[in-house]
């Protein structure tokens, strides 16, 4: 019969505020030497249905402490979320500044120029980004996000030296390293995303008011390479409603020296609608995606920290469970003998072996001094035994009964024994130490236990040979 | 997925006395404190219940019951009352009926009225015994209640065991699926083998007991990452822990490297605190072993091949940091200063990189002061004991009354050049140490070096 495996159960995740609170616990309390596992929080987490990880974040928006941390936390997002504003406005105003830069004195704008430092920039900075989001095991969400996690762990160390500044410190730049790669990316192109924004904004504006000419210096390249690659670019300018692409004719003017006046707001919208297109669009469409992303995502607790290990022992479910005593309470005394002991008999003594290892042919020679018997080993052996032992004649003077060390004594040989000594008085030898050594017995508890089986049926006491 | 039955399955776990039953439920419930356990007859003198949860669902309930020791007696009195061949339940509940039968076989009792009421049994047998007479009365009489039973051969993993020739007796029985199960020797393998075993003899619960194999076998992948993370956190806070003592001064550096030794070994017995919870053993002590601490000076000479690898690493991110802040200056001018910039950048930041790290061995020998710290003998040392320990708790049964004898593990060579890198880099972070600093836990450069650590611990698969 095979049986279908069962899906292991998903790990449960969390929102990042939900997250953090725990994180930041956990680090306080671990700062602490570990978490208070007999506090009414953790009582109500153990009592509360749920998986482990719900469990750990119920116990940290109950426990006092974890509730002092939610303001803070909630600052510190909104702190993030303030970071982001602000890493955008600052992109706007570096692309501002960038683009002031490219507006010479000569009213002249140098094509070539413009698209190298407004977008060939932003171009290569996304390229690296991408490879470094597609490096196995990476962790880069971009380095102006990764900026803003920093500073938000930065400020809240710096802010609040106490354990909980920086247990929320801490909380912060793990889930900066780890969970917060998605808002990081984010913020980098939004950084990017202002970037070029900024830029726009203050070319279209100058355009507006200010009269420009356009021209496509290159010191190193001829009109025969450059052509081809503006009349591309054209027509990616082209796809943008309202832009017409460049005619040959408008290309060759603008290689040769500054665009003529009927030229300038074909060339304007070009250098606009490529900004826009290749610049800012995938930016911008990277920043909503990473945000919408951040926003479906929540994380997981990674539950072989020390401090969830120590919470998994109260919080989750144990493997096993006791379910209690069945049943009534047993009685003091198990084994009672049913007749009494037999007076000496005037025969020899005659030997018995019970349950020996020992083979048949040498159980005999363990008790030279009395006649072989037989040995019992099972049912029918040892009702024969009995049978054989009554019918002797004259009785015989002792029964030698040889038992095994290597046996735990039990109520069954008790009670067989004692019918033995119904009949003729049994004196018990025990052998097979070494093998019930060899097996790591202790002999001497070994023959405690015979001692107090003998008691029990009210047999002498076991004599230990070897 | 939906179970097949709401109810959990009742197990009945019954054999003679003495042969580790209620050492098999220790060991299934991973509670090394469920009833009592000795090597003497009669120790468990009533039913004792314990559920098996996984998830939130109670999956299956194991009934520790009291062992069989008069079956010789007990078949003979079952004879005595007659009845067909084919109504052993009815056979045993008209004993059952019988006070004086109740009296004289009160163990006996408790067992066949609980196996009665369950809906199989795991059989017990001490595999390093012959197959006696007593013991096949014992499975004649339980085969009267007409369950399903499962012998467990306990002790295989002794050497003088008798599983074949059990076997060859179970089989004249008809009882062809036995499953060995070690109650001292853990094997979560051979767990889930009795489990699927006990399937294969039941209808309808073959999903409810796959689902508890998968559930012991998540918690020991959780268990087995949690306890080289516990590894890895002691590692990084033993390289990095340091004592300061003044260099003139032969006697404050003796008492400074007994308390370093002190520091390192509390913070090693805390490991051990914690692998001994995460595996449930907390009633159990393990008697650790002096630190070979020796020396306990780490010569920080500049030209240390460790310290430079740091150096050229922290260099490298440096470069990187500034290049990026050049980048951003140039942005800010409009790309008129591109190139200058970045370079100036990538100067500040790696020239703080470089500096900063021998500089301040340097200020330590300029004050006369000495720092001290763990040397890689007594790091890989710790790291192989705890390691051995792991492998130790993994293996062990929860039946186990013996003290946890857990040695050295063995570490490959790659493994050790690898970890003897990691630690030293470890070892120039002082502030990457909880034993230093409280605060180090919020260090993301702590964070990746465990991280690395535990992939270094965690022993390949071949």
């Amino acid at each position: 019969m095979t049986i279908p495996p069962s899906r292991p159960s998903p790990e449960p995740q969390l929102s990042p505020r939900n997250w953090l609170q725990c994180e930041a616990l956990r680090r306080v309390e671990d700062a602490d030497g570990g978490p208070s596992l007999d506090d009414p929080a953790t009582r109500r987490a153990a009592r509360s249905d749920g998986p482990l990880a719900e469990r750990i974040a119920l116990r940290a928006r109950l426990h006092p402490e974890g509730r002092r941390m939610a303001g803070p936390i909630g600052r510190a997002l909104a702190g993030v979320r303030f970071g982001l504003i602000a890493l955008a406005l600052l992109g706007g105003l570096l692309g501002a500044a960038a683009a002031r830069a490219l507006l010479g004195s000569d009213d002249v704008v140098q094509l070539s120029w413009a698209l190298l430092t407004l977008l060939a920039l932003p171009t290569l900075m996304l390229g690296l980004w991408l490879l470094v989001w597609l490096w196995p095991r990476s962790e880069a969400g971009g380095l102006p996000g990764r900026a803003v996690w920093l500073a938000a762990a930065g400020l809240a160390r710096r802010f609040d030296a106490s354990a909980r500044g920086r247990a929320l410190a801490g909380a912060l730049a793990e889930y900066g390293r780890s969970g917060g790669r998605r808002l990081a990316s984010a913020a980098t192109h939004l950084f990017w995303a202002g970037y070029l924004a900024g830029a726009l904004g203050f070319l279209a504006a100058a355009f507006v008011g200010l009269r420009f000419d356009f021209a496509w210096g290159s010191t190193l390249l001829g009109p025969d390479l450059l052509a081809p690659v503006i009349e591309a670019l054209g027509r990616i300018a082209a796809l943008w409603p309202g832009i017409e692409a460049p005619s040959r004719a408008a290309i060759a003017a603008l290689l040769i020296d500054r665009s003529p006046a009927e030229d300038r707001t074909l060339w304007a919208g070009v250098l606009l609608a490529l900004l826009a297109l290749l610049g800012l669009l995938p930016r911008l469409l990277l920043a909503i995606a990473f945000l919408l992303a951040h926003r479906r995502h929540a994380l997981a607790l990674d539950r072989s920290r020390p401090g969830y290990v120590a919470l998994a022992g109260v919080l989750q479910t144990a493997p096993a469970a006791s379910t209690g005593r069945v049943g009534s309470a047993p009685p003091e005394r198990l084994g009672q003998r049913a007749r009494p002991r037999a007076e000496a008999g005037s025969g020899p003594a005659v030997a018995v072996g019970v349950e020996l290892e020992t083979p048949p042919a040498e159980q005999a020679e363990r008790a030279p001094d009395a006649e072989w018997l037989g040995h019992a080993d099972d049912r029918a052996s040892k009702r024969a035994l009995l049978d054989a032992l009554a019918a002797r004649r004259p009785r015989p003077r002792a029964v030698i009964a040889l038992c095994s060390m290597l046996r735990t004594p039990d109520r069954g040989t008790g009670s067989w024994l004692a019918e033995l000594d119904a009949i003729a008085p049994v004196e018990l030898r025990l052998i097979e130490r070494p093998q019930w050594a060899a097996r790591g017995g202790d002999a001497r508890a070994r023959a405690a236990d015979w001692a107090r089986l003998a008691a029990d049926y009210e047999l002498d006491p076991p004599e230990v040979d070897d | 997925m939906r179970s097949e039955r709401a109810t959990p399955l009742q197990v009945a776990v019954v054999g003679h006395t003495n042969t580790g039953k209620t050492s098999l439920l220790r060991t299934l419930t991973r509670d090394a404190r469920f009833g009592e356990v000795a090597p003497t007859a009669a120790t468990t003198r009533q039913v004792e219940g314990a559920a098996l949860v996984a998830g939130d669902r109670t999956l299956v309930e194991l009934y520790d019951t009291p062992g069989l020791e008069d079956a010789g007696a007990l078949f003979d009195a079952l004879e005595a009352a007659g009845g067909g061949r084919h109504d052993g339940p009815d056979r045993i509940r008209a004993l059952l009926d019988d006070a004086a039968a109740r009296r004289r076989f009160d163990q006996e009792c408790r067992v066949l009225e609980q196996l009665l009421v369950s809906d199989c049994a795991l059989y017990v047998i001490d595999a390093r015994e012959p197959v006696l007479g007593k013991y096949q009365d014992e499975l004649a009489i339980l085969a009267l209640c007409a369950r399903p039973i499962l012998p467990v051969l306990n002790f295989v993993a002794e050497r003088q065991h008798r599983a074949a020739e059990w076997r060859e007796a179970l089989a004249r029985v008809n009882l062809h699926a036995v499953a060995e199960f070690d109650t001292v020797a853990f094997s979560l393998d051979v767990e889930a083998g009795l489990w699927r075993k006990l399937a294969t003899l039941l209808d309808g619960r073959g999903r409810d007991l796959e689902r508890l194999v998968e559930d012991r076998r998540e918690r020991a992948a959780w268990q087995h990452a949690a306890a080289l993370r516990a590894i890895a956190e002691l590692l990084v806070d033993a390289a990095g822990a340091e004592q300061t003592v003044r260099t003139e001064d032969a006697a404050a550096e003796r008492t400074g490297l007994d308390l370093l030794k002190k520091r390192v070994a509390a913070r090693e017995q805390r490991c051990v605190d914690e692998l001994l919870t995460l595996y449930r053993f907390d009633a159990v002590r393990y008697a650790a072993l002096d630190l070979p601490l020796a020396d306990g000076r780490w010569a920080a000479s500049p030209f240390d091949p460790a310290l430079r690898a740091d150096t050229a690493r922290r260099t490298g991110t440096g470069t990187g940091a500034g290049a990026a802040a050049g980048a951003a200056f140039d942005l800010a001018t409009g790309g008129l200063s591109l190139g200058a910039g970045t370079v100036t950048g990538a100067l500040v930041g790696g020239g703080v990189g470089i500096a900063w790290l021998p500089g301040r061995r340097l200020i330590d020998r300029a004050r006369g002061q000495l720092r001290l710290q763990a040397d890689d003998a007594a790091l890989l040392h710790l790291a192989g004991r705890q390691l051995a320990l792991v492998a130790a708790l993994e293996q062990r049964g929860h039946a186990s009354t013996a003290p946890v004898e857990a040695g050295l593990a063995e570490l490959d060579a790659p493994r050790i050049a690898a970890l003897r890198g990691l630690l030293a880099r470890a070892r120039i972070r002082p502030d990457h140490s909880a034993l230093n600093d409280p605060g180090a836990d919020a260090r993301s450069g702590r964070a990746r070096r465990i991280e690395r650590l535990v992939e270094i611990l965690e022993p390949r698969a071949d």
